[in-house]
């Protein structure tokens, strides 16, 4: 009895970590790995969506019982088959968050979260599907998933920015670093006062200026995610791209940053 | 005694009037003939003009004359300095940036650790700006059929 409490905390930290456990092992794999299990997945699904779009065609021309049960048949395997990839793509969508750097820890951490939950719906609903004894009971599992899908939907463009987001800003971090180094090397050198800084200090305050004009194209991206989830919680796709034009423009500026760098290391490297 | 005749190397044996001397004909050039065809047909143009005064005449051929010398001019100069012309070698072309920047002296800084290490940085920097691909393409949501219904 002595040691109930120490058990009970256990098994609630044991509890608050299961997802996490459950995805570090996933976490191992490699991305190539898990979007091939995606891929493979795909194609699956595609070959049961095919069969079922049959199967219900002649169950509505002949109605017969066989009609129904092949289409039952087929509308089962269909069903488990989308369930299948939207895990396996959902655990392709983490795999690549995680492997992303220059994402803010609660971010990540939320991102997590949402969508271990999702995967842990859809295997809870995939298990549920053989037992449905009717199409009625099929169509009704269906349509269950469909409108949990298209209610989690915005999270699925919300870490597809995230991730971009994430890429342009780790790069970002350390052009400001590269930056930081170069700066100082130039104020060494006026220091020393054998060399004319007064151009290559200018240069690193437009480079400055670049880094600043990428941040905010990238806030401007980051504001349009709010118009993402449209009415009925749908996802505005055009917005989406809206939103990874912005992103582009925000790489841009950092591509210009980078050349003025070039330029200024070499005019240290070389006399006036 | 007898004169003697001493002879004169540089006299031309005198020719008698109306005699004809058998030689090679004089040989016009065909340049010369265009020249004096055109001379006359000039000549035969301005007889026309009678309301030009003769001194006008003269000035006038004097301008077409050397109008055509400069037409002539301004066709065979280019053309000939075109022939003499040597054909030109393909030059490479060079990065002017790089040409400068060569022929700069390097700075006391260019062999410095840090100066080397940041070069380094910009360099890998500017790799992996120009790989990045902004939009994970490949991640785009499934496209999956969710009206499942056996209605009509």
């Amino acid at each position: 009895m002595r040691f109930l409490p120490k058990m009970l905390l256990a098994s609630f930290f044991i509890g608050l970590f299961l997802p996490g456990v459950v995805f570090s092992q996933d976490e191992e794999l490699t991305y190539e790995r898990v979007y091939q299990d995606y891929t493979y997945n795909f194609d699956i699904y595609r070959k049961a969506n095919s069969e079922y779009e049959s199967f219900r065609l002649q169950f509505l021309q002949y109605k017969t019982l066989t009609s129904q049960e092949n289409a039952k048949e087929a509308t089962v395997k269909m069903l488990l088959a989308r369930d299948e990839v939207v895990k396996t793509y959902l655990t392709a969508l983490r795999t690549k968050l995680s492997g992303t750097d220059g994402i803010m820890d609660d971010k990540r951490n939320s991102l997590y979260s949402q969508i271990d939950a999702e995967v842990l719906w859809f295997a809870d609903h995939k298990d549920k599907i053989p037992s449905a004894g009717t199409l009625d009971d099929l169509v009704k599992d269906s349509d269950e998933a469909a409108q949990y899908y298209l209610e989690k939907e915005f999270l699925t463009y919300d870490t597809l920015v995230t991730i971009s987001t994430g890429k342009i800003a780790f790069l970002r971090e350390k052009q400001e670093n590269t930056l930081s180094e170069i700066k100082a090397k130039v104020a060494e050198i006026r220091t020393n006062g054998d060399k004319d800084t007064t151009t290559l200090e200018r240069w690193t305050l437009d480079t400055e200026a670049r880094i600043t004009r990428s941040r905010e194209k990238e806030l401007e991206a980051l504001e349009l995610l709010r118009d993402l989830k449209g009415k009925q919680g749908k996802v505005n796709t055009s917005i989406y791209d809206q939103i990874i034009f912005k992103l582009s423009e925000s790489l841009q500026y950092l591509k210009e940053a980078n050349g003025y760098l070039k330029e200024i290391v070499n005019g240290i490297k070389f006399e006036d | 005694m007898e004169e003697l005749e001493i002879p004169q190397p540089n006299k031309t044996p005198e020719i008698p009037q109306n005699q004809v001397v058998a030689g090679s004909p004089r040989k016009t050039s065909p340049l010369m003939e265009i020249l004096a065809g055109v001379k006359e047909r000039f000549s035969s143009i301005f007889s026309r003009l009678t309301f030009i005064s003769p001194g006008a005449k003269k000035a006038l051929s004097i301008a077409v004359a050397v109008l055509a010398v400069l037409a002539l001019i301004a066709i065979f100069v280019p053309l000939i300095k075109k022939l003499l012309q040597k054909p030109v070698e393909e030059t490479q072309e060079v990065d002017t940036a790089q040409l400068t920047l060569t022929t700069k002296k390097l700075s006391r800084y260019a062999t410095e650790s840090a100066v080397l290490k940041v070069e380094t940085d910009v360099q890998n920097l500017d790799s992996e700006l120009n790989a990045l691909e902004v939009k994970e393409s490949k991640l785009n949501p499934p496209p999956l059929n969710w009206d499942v219904n056996f209605e009509e």
